[in-house]
């Protein structure tokens, strides 16, 4: 799928790395990295205590919070200086991890926090720690789940858009599931490296492939070789995902029957969200993100005969659209054509609702009202053909001409 | 876990049968437990990573209140890897449902997971499940149920099996280089 251009302007990309260190050799990696004239923020194990952070004031005042206490974290979300909502969703998300990682989490919401208020955050993100495949953890440190880094990249949606490049520096994290996992919370992603068994210890590899990954994600680059670290101590483990070529692992691919079968298999599902009748609670997970899932890998796949691909492109731009139709795409058609949709109404005789307000079934409801009033019209007046046309395109079939990639 | 056990439901039945008295006398089994958890965890994770799945054992060997489990990790963790996957799947099958039994305790717990799924707090990636032994797997998952039937399933705890599913999964990824 293209890269995103929002409507409202965002930072451009950028090389800068955000890595999340959970055990104390990520220092060694991050002064690797910065020796190369990359810039790292590195996200740590507070000094101060489990689960402590230390935030100093518009008054130079230092206070640390205690994120183990549910008004600590309320009230360390306060000096993000966010809306009240999304103060909510974020300190949720902080309160969704265990212990001694709500620091670390903090840690990432204060740096994401200046992406929401409009500033740049850094494309690349290092999670680097032990894992067997959800999460990572430190030694003498705590867990950071991947769906709660999922949590917090939903509550700040402005900042995970800017994410592009994504490098789990940790045992066997390198799955298509977790490609699918982080590429659902950062929309933007570009590219995964992970490692499908043991990765390299900071002392004894890891350094050498961040160097590599780092030289290979640079700039605006979609494509990533797994092949960037053959020949090094665990290279053989290096696993890649991109938008164009999906999840490489060195296995030969799936046989383009299985793949094909199992977006067959959700076609039902799929019918059931565009009709309304099933509604998604979460755009990052569920069974119309696993339809999306499969549309992609099918799109990937090597044998997928090119006479077969732009029906499924439209599928799958219209899938990517239905996930956020009423986070994004049903506000932003609202505020987008809140004149015609007055206007169309107006001329039609009836009231316009407001589709950002609306249920998905809601919304074809409408669309559906506003077809059978104009049928029993002998002359339709032009704003209301134009609303038609526009309510057919952006409500209903969620079309690219519509409703731009930027929406989402 | 998926479908449990019958002693571990009935453990908490039982819990519930005796009232409140009792439930303060788990409370304070539980404390105790989960120090030494805590205890455990800390001593494990100054091993290196390759080598955690004897040291993780034999910690666990300490933790009480897993009962026949931690006798059974005490008397392994110095076994060698096919007799401790047997014993340990041994240890572990009163624990499980019958969909959670292994042929062979010694093979890939790739196979096993797809009838015999681990937690969503744990779940392993399939390259992990590839690289354990299916004992090790089930001694896990009967923990993971023993310890959450009891209320002592905290962050230490999962961590610390986590801790042992990386050591034996890093072991069997070396075995798989060697054949």
């Amino acid at each position: 799928m293209p890269r995103v251009s929002g409507t409202n302007p965002t930072p451009r990309p950028n090389d800068d790395v955000l890595m999340v260190g959970m055990n104390e050799g990520a220092s060694h990696e991050a002064a690797a990295l910065r020796k190369r004239g990359t810039s790292v923020t590195l996200v740590r194990d507070s000094a101060l205590g489990d689960d402590q952070i230390a935030v100093t004031g518009a008054d130079r005042r230092r206070t640390v919070y205690d994120l183990n206490s549910s008004a600590g974290v309320d009230n360390f979300v306060a000096t993000l200086g966010l809306p009240a909502e999304q103060s909510t969703q974020v300190a949720d998300a902080i309160r969704s991890t265990g212990r001694d990682s709500r620091d670390e989490l903090a840690q990432l919401a204060q740096v994401w926090a200046q992406g929401e208020k409009g500033g740049k955050v850094p494309s690349r993100v290092i999670l680097s720690g032990h894992s067997v495949g959800s999460g990572v953890w430190g030694d003498n440190n705590g867990s950071l789940g991947f769906d709660s880094i999922g949590k917090l990249a939903a509550a700040m949606p402005k900042a995970a858009s800017q994410v592009e490049d994504v490098h789990i520096a940790a045992c066997y994290a390198g799955t298509g599931d977790n490609a699918d996992r982080f590429k659902g919370m950062f929309p933007n992603m570009k590219t995964f490296f992970a490692y499908d068994g043991s990765a390299p210890g900071s002392h004894s590899g890891a350094t050498a492939h961040q160097a590599r990954w780092d030289a290979a994600t640079r700039g605006r680059k979609d494509d990533l070789d797994r092949g960037i670290v053959a020949g090094t101590r665990k290279g053989e483990n290096a696993v890649t995902w991109t938008e164009d070529g999906g999840f490489k692992d060195g296995q030969p691919p799936r046989p383009l029957s299985e793949v094909r079968g199992a977006v067959q298999r959700r076609e039902t599902d799929y019918q059931r969200f565009l009709e309304g009748s099933s509604t998604v609670s979460n755009p990052q997970t569920g069974p119309l993100r696993d339809y999306y899932n499969d549309l992609q890998r099918l799109l990937q796949h090597p044998n997928l005969p090119s006479a077969d691909r732009p029906g499924l492109e439209a599928r799958r731009d219209q899938a990517i659209r239905l996930l956020y139709y009423s986070q994004n795409v049903a506000p932003k058609f609202q505020a987008e054509h809140q004149a015609a949709i007055r206007d169309g109404y107006s001329a039609a005789g009836l009231t316009a609702p407001d589709f950002s307000r609306l249920s998905r079934a809601d919304a074809l409801a409408q669309v559906q009202a506003f077809d059978q009033k104009l049928s029993e019209l002998g002359t339709v007046p032009p704003a209301a053909a134009r609303l038609q046309a526009l309510l057919h395109s952006g409500v209903r079939d969620l079309d690219r001409s519509t409703v731009p990639d930027g929406w989402i | 876990m998926r479908g449990g056990s019958c002693k571990v439901a009935c453990s908490a039945i039982l819990v519930l049968l005796l009232g409140p008295a009792s439930s303060a006398r788990g409370s304070e089994a539980g404390s105790s437990c989960a120090r030494a958890i805590e205890q455990a965890l800390s001593r494990v994770e100054r091993v290196p990573p390759a080598r955690r799945a004897p040291a993780a054992l034999a910690e666990l060997a300490r933790v009480e209140c897993l009962g026949a489990l931690a006798s059974a990790a005490g008397t392994s963790a110095r076994a060698k890897r096919p007799v401790r996957a047997r014993a340990l799947a041994k240890a572990a099958a009163p624990e499980l449902p019958a969909s959670c039994l292994a042929k062979d305790p010694t093979a890939s717990a790739l196979t096993l997971s797809e009838r015999c799924p681990a937690p969503k707090d744990l779940a392993p990636s399939r390259g992990a499940l590839r690289d354990l032994d299916a004992g090790t797997y089930l001694f896990v998952l009967a923990a993971h149920a023993r310890l959450s039937a009891s209320g002592e399933l905290g962050s230490h705890a999962l961590q610390l099996l986590n801790n042992l599913l990386l050591g034996a999964a890093l072991e069997g990824e070396a075995a798989r280089g060697q054949r």
